[in-house]
This record gives structure tokens, C-alpha cells and sequence, in this order.
């Protein structure tokens, strides 16, 4: 008789089930646009979405401008890989709406589950959007939060129900299809996401989250997000995003448009978990009205391809923007992130603090614009940056740009690039940490500053990732 | 010998660029064609040293440069270098090319001063320093208005090698200036001290791309200055971290006044990193005074304008105390043309409790 073993003691980077991000549902069944894009395409989308024309005008010419926009050669990571004859823009599962998780079909239902969604909604958030593909699959907000006047819902149930007048002033307003070429892509195959109005005053006691699902192979997810925080009110909205991974490239050209409101805030927090596979080329902007303040939050870990910059237009007097954020480049990725701030009002304030991630080859760059213009008077800004390099092997490259015209405005920036000293890790191994553990340490320390940001279950999510990605940091 | 005006485009281009649309990664130049370009005759070891004007600003430099001047600084005999710029009288336009090759252990400088009259001004530098080299490099840009000088240098440095680059630009319409540093060698190091000054409607326009590719090597860019009336400044700093330069540190920091309702200041301060083993760093604090500073600075009598006077004063007077006689002559009499005799005497005083040398103030330089 052989001895019991004694159970095997488990390292705190094997708990994390890579399972839970990267398994694939069958398509089949599902609706499924041909692949590349044209006119009868985008005017199907439109159809199936019954939509008004002045839409289907807006689609029409964002087709014009996309197909005429070349994608600028100075900057910016590669995209030779993305195809747009091989993407579907796109595919539905043909799934209703539903306002009750008991009528989402079942394997996208074990989808969500697996992501936690359905719990996180019973826990602490006062709403969940679930996009699956191109198509929300689930919307559902809690009846005081309802009672409270907001609205949540998809923007195609909005444009039918009575906020059509609100959606054509806003919409495209801020990020319009001439911004660059794949803002002119989304407005053309334009479809789910999220219509917010948080009425003035209003303050919501819990967050609002969408979470979006792409779960076909070779498509794009094309969702648009708009929110309005009218004076007074206060809004804190969670925006997650995962895929399985494909030896095909898959397409994310989201957009989201923030209007804060005079004395309103808006925190907007992200954690992005595409698949290695993906293009994330998406596009954030927010407009600030006077005393109004726009929180963004962002975790970007996933994704083949990442030009990611939230923008913050502070138009209004004394008006504040901070950006906290966080990109984690492994193998395989290069990850262009930063964000774009313009002050444009007296006494404005903005804030950003990043920190960037290289490891196993991947390649991260932070790019920054401020602009200060003449109006900015007594504008302050701060930004900081920090990167961390974990080999040799991988890129950190820091591309900040200043431009500063108003003679009272005062701007500080500082950025650092280092690596984690043999001394801190000696340390720790002396105190009987694993060298893979005290690495993993170290990042979840250098990331804290931005996990401190988030609800508790995001910040531990971030902090799973951090482990996954860690996972063989070591020789 | 300048005739027709050309244009030249992507001229100091940043070797990261950045959206398009802030109109920052690079600048537009005219200056005069000549109607006889000449070929210019450079020394092997020149040749191959890395400039950053830009493909049309570097061929425009070489066919313009007259009376290439070369030199060679061996373990024994230092060679120096100067160079002035625009005091032909008549010219309008007036060109030079440097080139200086230090040998093995040696010691060599070059002061470039652009002061005299000619309505454009232009330089190449080319500077190759071998192991365990050293030099200096002045350059000052002291020019009148609607002066143009047009500024490219270049730098290849090997083992334990080590250069200083100070530039002082007071005035000119426009100036712009291209300066690129390659650390090969083991142990390698650059730095540059970089002061302006521009009012009114003038522009500077400077890149710095240094690539530290030895291992342990050294880079560091101070650069401040002050800017007045509606002038416009665009500074792209690089220093590029190359795979393999373990044990390196590269550091950029760059103090801007701004003290005029119009200006314009454009700051690009990049690091790019392939290297783990490294440190890199930038800071940039822009604007105008602290409510601190004024209050401190208010308490002992002193108003904004006064403060803004005392920031630029300082400039000039550091290029006095710190170039030789030569420039401090040329400093003085810009100084006097520019912002008056008070200013002129006080430059000159800087200088001379440095050097020695009484300038009267009152004469044209």
C-alpha cells in the first residue's frame, strides 16, 4: 500500500483557469453577413434594424469616407494582417432580447456565466447590457434605478422608443465618421451597445455594466455606446469585453461617446480581455461641460492590435479629467494606448497617470496628447507615465505630445522606463518566495495604483490577468 | 550667389511620430535655391555619420556649403573649430560645413556662432570621436530679425568617448536645428545643455534623436527656455534605448516660460525601449509661474514683467559667461540691438567677470 500523497500545494498562477476567457460556442444555426464590406451590406444592417433614414444616410456616407480614408503610414502598430474581405461585420445568433437570464438561450447564457455576469449583477451593479456578437442579448436594469428616470437600454430599442431626437443630436456628434478611417468603418456597419440618460441630479447607487461577447471567428464587433449625465448627475458605467482566441483576425471598432453635464461626473471603467487574435481599434471620446468631471479607468490586456485613446474634451469652465490606466503587452501583442486631453476653458484640470506592462516579445507604446489652448486659462496638467520592461526581448516606447498656447497654464509630465531590480526579487526570495511569485508580486504592485480604482471583483479580475499573463515570465 | 526660394518639407522630423493632425512631427523650411550647386568634398570618416535635417533640408545644406572646413584633433595637438556665420558682408546667404574626426584619446571643440547680418544662415556638423575621445561643441544662434539659420549636426561616438553640446538661441525669425548622436561605443556619453529665447513672431524649431546602442552608455538633454509676444517652439526629443545597450541610462528634461498671450509651445519628449536593463526618463514642467513662485518672487518687489525680463537676462548671460571672446562680442552687441543697453552691459559684465574682457556696449559688435 502506497503512502497518501499529500495534496499538491497549488501556485497562486495556476489557480487562474485560462479556461475562462478563451472557449468557443458553435455558430451554427446563426445569421451570418458575407464577409467584406459594400453598400447592399451596410444597407441590410440597416434594414434588419428598421431603421429611420437619416441612419441609414449617416451609414451610407461613413461608407463613402471609410472607403476613401487611407490609414496614416508615420505611426502607429501594423495592421497588414486585418483583411476586411475576410470580416463579417455582421452575425447574430438570431436571439431575442431578454430581460430575464432565463430567456437567453442556454449555451450564450453558460457564456455570460462563466464570466460572471449574471452574479455580478445580482451583487453590485444596478444594470447589465450583454452583447453577444452583433447583437445584445440581455438588458436589464433594477426598478429603483428605473423609478430614478434613467434610462438604460440598447440604442436600437432608444431610437424606437421615444429617444430618437436625443440619439440624432448626440450621435456620431462627438466622433464623427470623418475622425479617422475606422471611425468612418463603425458608422457604417454601426450595431448594439448601449444608450444611457442619467436624468439631472440623479445618482446612481451602483454601476451600470456592458459586457461584450465576440464569439464568431473571422468577424467584427462594431457596438456603440452613448451616454448622457445631465447637470448634476453621477454615473459610474463598467464596460467588459472578452473573445475566444481564432487563427483568424477578428475585428473590435467599438465607439463611445460621453456627454457629461454641467457639475456631472461619469466614471468609465474598462477591462479589456480581447483574444490575441483581435484588432482593437476603437474610439472613446468624452465632452465635459462646466464643473463636470470624466473618471476614465482603463485595463488593456488583450488583443493582437491596440489603438486605444479615451479623449477627454474639457469645454466647460473648470471642468476636470483624470485617466488612470494600465496595458499589459505580452508575445504576440503590440498595444498602442494612451489618451488625447484638450482643454479648452479657464481653470481646467486634467490628471493622467498610466503604466505599461512589456514582456515575453510583446511591444507596448503610450501615446499622449495634451492641448492647452488660448481659452485654457490657469488650466493645470499632470500626466505620468511608467513603464516596466520584464526581458529583453519585448518594446516600451513613450510618445507623448504636448502643446501648449495659454500663457497661464501651468503642464508637468514625467515618464519613466525601468525594469524590476535583482535586488527586489533577491528580497523577496529571501523571505522564501518563489522567483515566478515575487515577479507577479512586483507587477501587482507596480498595476496597484489603477486595480485601486475599480470595484473589488474588477480589480481582482485585473489581477487574474496580471497572473495569466506572468505565467512563464520566468527563463 | 541665392536666387529663387525653395521650400523644403519633412524637415526635423521626429523618428517616432504621433498623430498628424497636432502638426508636430516634423516643420516646412524656405530658403534660397542657388542658381550653381556645388558637390561637396567630405573625408571618408565623415561620411557616414547620421543627420536628421531630413533627405531635402541635408541636400540643400551639401550643395549650398562653401569652404568645407576639416580637421583632424590627435592625442597630441587638440584641433578647435570656429566657425562664424553671416558676417560676409553682402552675402545673403552664408553656408559651412564642419567636419571633425577626434583621434583615440583626443581632445577637440568647435564653436559655430550665427550672428552677422546675411539674411539665411545654415551649418552641418559632422563629428566623429574615436575611443576615448572628447569634445565640446558651442553653437550660438544670435541673429537679427528676418534671419534665418538652418542648423544640422551629427555625432558618431566610440568606446569611453564623450561629448558636450551646449546651444544657446536667442534670436533669429526662424531657427531650426537637427541633432543626431550615435553612442556605439561601450561606456559612451552625450550631453547637451540647450537655452532659448524668442519673442514676438519668431520660431525655433529642434529635434534631438540620440541612439544609445553601447552598453553603459550616458545621454542626458536639459533644455529650457522663454517664450515671448507670439513666438512658437516645437522641441522633439528622442532617445532611443537600442537592444543591447545594457546598463544605459538616457534622460530628458526640458523648463518652458511661456510668457506671452500668443506663443505657441510643442513638446514631443520621446524614449523608445528595447532593453531591459535600463533606465529612461523625461520631464517637462511648461507654463508660466507657479502662484508660489509669484508670491515669493512679488514679495521681493518684483513684477511678472520683471521676472520675465530676469528669466531671458538670464539666458544671455549664461551664453556670455560660458562662449569666449568672440561670442561674447557678438552676444553683446544682439543683446544691445535687441533689448537695450541695460541688458547689453549686463551681458557684458557676466562676461567679463568670467573672462576677463571688457566689451563696450555701445559699439556695433
Amino acid at each position: 500500500m502506497s503512502a497518501p500523497t499529500a495534496p499538491k500545494k497549488r501556485s497562486e498562477v495556476a489557480d487562474v483557469d485560462r479556461s475562462l476567457y478563451d472557449f468557443v460556442k458553435s455558430e451554427e444555426g446563426y445569421e451570418r453577413f458575407d464577409d467584406g464590406l459594400s453598400e447592399e451590406i451596410v444597407r441590410e444592417i440597416s434594414a434588419k434594424k428598421d431603421e429611420p433614414q437619416w441612419m441609414l444616410d449617416l451609414r451610407l456616407r461613413s461608407l463613402e469616407i471609410y472607403e476613401k480614408t487611407p490609414m496614416p503610414a508615420n505611426w502607429g502598430p501594423s495592421i497588414e494582417g486585418l483583411d476586411m474581405a475576410h470580416i463579417s461585420t455582421y452575425v447574430t445568433s438570431g436571439a431575442d432580447q431578454a430581460t430575464s437570464w432565463e430567456d437567453v438561450p442556454d449555451d450564450i447564457k453558460d457564456t455570460f456565466e462563466r464570466l460572471g455576469i449574471p452574479e455580478a449583477e445580482r451583487t453590485s451593479l444596478a444594470g447589465v447590457g450583454a452583447q453577444y456578437d452583433s447583437e445584445l442579448v440581455y438588458h436589464n436594469m433594477r426598478e429603483e434605478v428605473a423609478e430614478l428616470g434613467v434610462v438604460y437600454s440598447g440604442i436600437e430599442e432608444a431610437l424606437h422608443d421615444g429617444w430618437e431626437d436625443v440619439i440624432r443630436e448626440h450621435f456620431m456628434k462627438l466622433v464623427p465618421p470623418t475622425d479617422h478611417k475606422f471611425a468612418a468603418l463603425h458608422g457604417a456597419v454601426w450595431s448594439g451597445g448601449s444608450f444611457v440618460y442619467v436624468p439631472a441630479g440623479v445618482t446612481l447607487p451602483y454601476p451600470l455594466q456592458s459586457y461584450f461577447r465576440l464569439n464568431a471567428a473571422g468577424a467584427g464587433q462594431f457596438e456603440h455606446t452613448l451616454i448622457i449625465v445631465e447637470p448634476g448627475a453621477d454615473l459610474h458605467f463598467i464596460e467588459g469585453c472578452s473573445a475566444p482566441k481564432y487563427n483568424v483576425a477578428n475585428l473590435h471598432a467599438g465607439c463611445v461617446e460621453l456627454f457629461v453635464g454641467k457639475g456631472a461626473r461619469l466614471r468609465y471603467s474598462t477591462i479589456e480581455n480581447w483574444s490575441k487574435n483581435m484588432y482593437n481599434l476603437n474610439t472613446k471620446r468624452a465632452r465635459v461641460e462646466e464643473d463636470g468631471t470624466i473618471e476614465w479607468v482603463s485595463g488593456s490586456f488583450g488583443s493582437h492590435v491596440s489603438y486605444l485613446y479615451p479623449s477627454s474634451l474639457l469645454m466647460g469652465a473648470r471642468s476636470s479629467c483624470e485617466f488612470t490606466g494600465i496595458t499589459f503587452a505580452g508575445g504576440g501583442q503590440d498595444l498602442d494606448t494612451g489618451c488625447k486631453v484638450h482643454l479648452a476653458a479657464p481653470d481646467t484640470r486634467a490628471s493622467v497617470a498610466t503604466k505599461s506592462i512589456s514582456k515575453g516579445g510583446g511591444v507596448s507604446t503610450f501615446r499622449s496628447s495634451v492641448v492647452v489652448t488660448p481659452a485654457a486659462e490657469r488650466a493645470k496638467v499632470s500626466v505620468s507615465c511608467q513603464s516596466l520592461m520584464l526581458d529583453d526581448e519585448s518594446r516600451s516606447d513613450t510618445i507623448p505630445a504636448m502643446d501648449v498656447r495659454s500663457a497661464s497654464a501651468q503642464v508637468g509630465h514625467e515618464a519613466t522606463i525601468g525594469r524590476i531590480s535583482d535586488d527586489t526579487i533577491a528580497y523577496l526570495m529571501s523571505r522564501g518566495i518563489g522567483e515566478d511569485e515575487a515577479r507577479t508580486m512586483v507587477v501587482n504592485g507596480f498595476a496597484e495604483p489603477i486595480s485601486k480604482e475599480l470595484p473589488l471583483e474588477y480589480a481582482v479580475e485585473m489581477n487574474n490577468l496580471i497572473k495569466l499573463e506572468m505565467e512563464g515570465a520566468i527563463g | 550667389m541665392s536666387a529663387l526660394a525653395k521650400t523644403l518639407t519633412g524637415v526635423d522630423a521626429a523618428r517616432a511620430q504621433t498623430w498628424n493632425w497636432l502638426a508636430i512631427n516634423e516643420t516646412t523650411l524656405e530658403v534660397p535655391s542657388v542658381e550653381a550647386p556645388v558637390a561637396l568634398d567630405l573625408p571618408r570618416w565623415a561620411e557616414d555619420v547620421r543627420l536628421i535635417a531630413g533627405s531635402a533640408a541635408q541636400a540643400w545644406l551639401d550643395e549650398v556649403s562653401s569652404e568645407p572646413v576639416t580637421g583632424v584633433s590627435t592625442e597630441d595637438e587638440a584641433h578647435s573649430v570656429l566657425a562664424f556665420l553671416g558676417d560676409v558682408e553682402g552675402e545673403e546667404l552664408d553656408v559651412s560645413a564642419v567636419s571633425l574626426l577626434c583621434e583615440e584619446g583626443a581632445n577637440g571643440d568647435v564653436t559655430l556662432i550665427a550672428a552677422g547680418d546675411a539674411q539665411t544662415t545654415a551649418n552641418t556638423c559632422r563629428l566623429v570621436l574615436a575611443e576615448g575621445a572628447s569634445a565640446t561643441v558651442d553653437i550660438l544662434v544670435a541673429r537679427p530679425e528676418d534671419a534665418v539659420h538652418v542648423q544640422s549636426f551629427g555625432a558618431t561616438l566610440a568606446e569611453d568617448a564623450s561629448l558636450a553640446l551646449r546651444v544657446w538661441i536667442l534670436g533669429a525669425t526662424t531657427t531650426t536645428l537637427a541633432i543626431a548622436c550615435d553612442l556605439e561605443g561601450a561606456r559612451s556619453r552625450f550631453s547637451s545643455e540647450l537655452r532659448y529665447l524668442a519673442g514676438a513672431e519668431e520660431s525655433i524649431d529642434i529635434t534631438y534623436d540620440v541612439r544609445q546602442l553601447g552598453r553603459s552608455t550616458e545621454a542626458t538633454i536639459n533644455a529650457s527656455g522663454v517664450l515671448e509676444g507670439s513666438a512658437a517652439k516645437t522641441l522633439r526629443a528622442s532617445i532611443d534605448l537600442v537592444r543591447g545597450c545594457k546598463g544605459s541610462k538616457g534622460s530628458e528634461t526640458e523648463t518652458v516660460l511661456v510668457a506671452g498671450e500668443g506663443v505657441r509651445n510643442k513638446t514631443l519628449p520621446v524614449i523608445l525601449c528595447s532593453e531591459d536593463d535600463v533606465q529612461g526618463d523625461h520631464g517637462a514642467t511648461i507654463g508660466s509661474l507657479s502662484s508660489d513662485q509669484m508670491g515669493f518672487l512679488s514679495s521681493r518687489g518684483l513684477s511678472e514683467a520683471d521676472i520675465v525680463a530676469l528669466a531671458g537676462q538670464a539666458i544671455i548671460d549664461d551664453a556670455a559667461s560660458a562662449l569666449g571672446d568672440d561670442a561674447l562680442a557678438e552676444i553683446v552687441g544682439w543683446t544691445r540691438r535687441a533689448r537695450g543697453a541695460e541688458a547689453a552691459a549686463q551681458a557684458a559684465d557676466a562676461g567679463a567677470l568670467i573672462h576677463g574682457t571688457l566689451c563696450d556696449v555701445n559699439e556695433e559688435a
